[in-house]
């Protein structure tokens, strides 16, 4: 588990909006599938899409396509369906955006069974 | 001259203003001059492929202008699938990209977003649904 993200752990099953606007880190709540159940400050300024817009969508496929491949989604999935999901890695953003080099940090919470997407600009 | 061609005209001409590429590498990035020759390289070479389109059917019907502008999103969005790959697999396995292909994909993704201001919603989002199978190897 990537430090950035360590001190949100304990508190992921009753996570509210204003805890996770106030995060120096992007935080994104989705479901088993993808979709976009929470989507906060940090990472709506860093991907340039409101929160509005994004909340609903898929994360891999319709918000940030950057991640809609093997390496990133397929790792999602592999993770969803074991049921353990907590991985770390380096990647890039460049679609539609400035190109950013961030830290992730995909998680699966076994208390609230959610999933989570943490991204931290480096 | 229809004005999907003058529109597109207009665009050729923006990415010919050389302010487009120094936008591109001004933000703190230590390239070498060989790397910033390669960038301007090949981000004219995509311009240029933008000039040949309006040179071939400037004097066409609307259905073939309309059919390029196509064409030319699912070549771009092709080659940014092929970089943001290569980068990622890197960024991954060695935490670093080449900052030439990360900076060419952030440039094609922007061509990306232009051309599909000539293309109405419905009609793109048929076409990204294919490429998002495209781009996950799930066709």
């Amino acid at each position: 588990m990537e430090d950035f993200a360590k001190g949100i752990l304990y508190n992921l099953g009753h996570l509210s909006r204003d805890q996770a606007d106030g995060a120096n880190f992007g935080i994104v709540k989705v479901d088993d599938q993808g979709q976009i159940l929470l989507y906060n400050k940090y990472e709506s300024e860093l991907a340039g899409v409101p929160v509005a817009s994004a909340e609903g969508k898929n994360f891999f496929t319709q918000v940030a396509i950057c991640t809609n491949n093997r390496l990133f989604f397929g790792k999602f999935k592999d993770g969803v369906t074991s049921g353990h999901l907590d991985a770390s890695f380096n990647y890039v953003f460049t679609y539609k955006m400035k190109p950013t080099n961030v830290m992730i940090q995909l998680y699966r919470d076994q208390a609230s069974s959610t999933n989570w997407i943490f991204v931290k600009k480096k | 001259m229809l004005d999907e061609i003058k529109k597109l005209k207009a665009l050729y001409d923006r990415y010919r203003d050389p302010s487009m590429i120094q936008g591109l590498i001004a933000d703190n990035y230590e390239l070498t001059e060989k790397q910033i020759l390669q960038l301007k390289y090949n981000t004219k070479l995509k311009n240029r492929a933008l000039g040949a389109i309006i040179s071939i059917y400037k004097d066409s019907e609307l259905s073939e202008i309309n059919s390029a502008i196509r064409n030319f999103w699912f070549e771009l969005r092709s080659e940014w699938i092929r970089h943001n790959m290569v980068n990622n697999y890197n960024m991954v396995m060695h935490g670093t990209a080449d900052i030439v292909s990360v900076l060419q994909s952030g440039f094609i993704s922007g061509m990306i977003g232009e051309l599909e201001t000539f293309i109405p919603e419905a009609e793109l989002e048929k076409m990204n649904e294919i490429m998002v199978k495209v781009q996950y190897g799930d066709v």
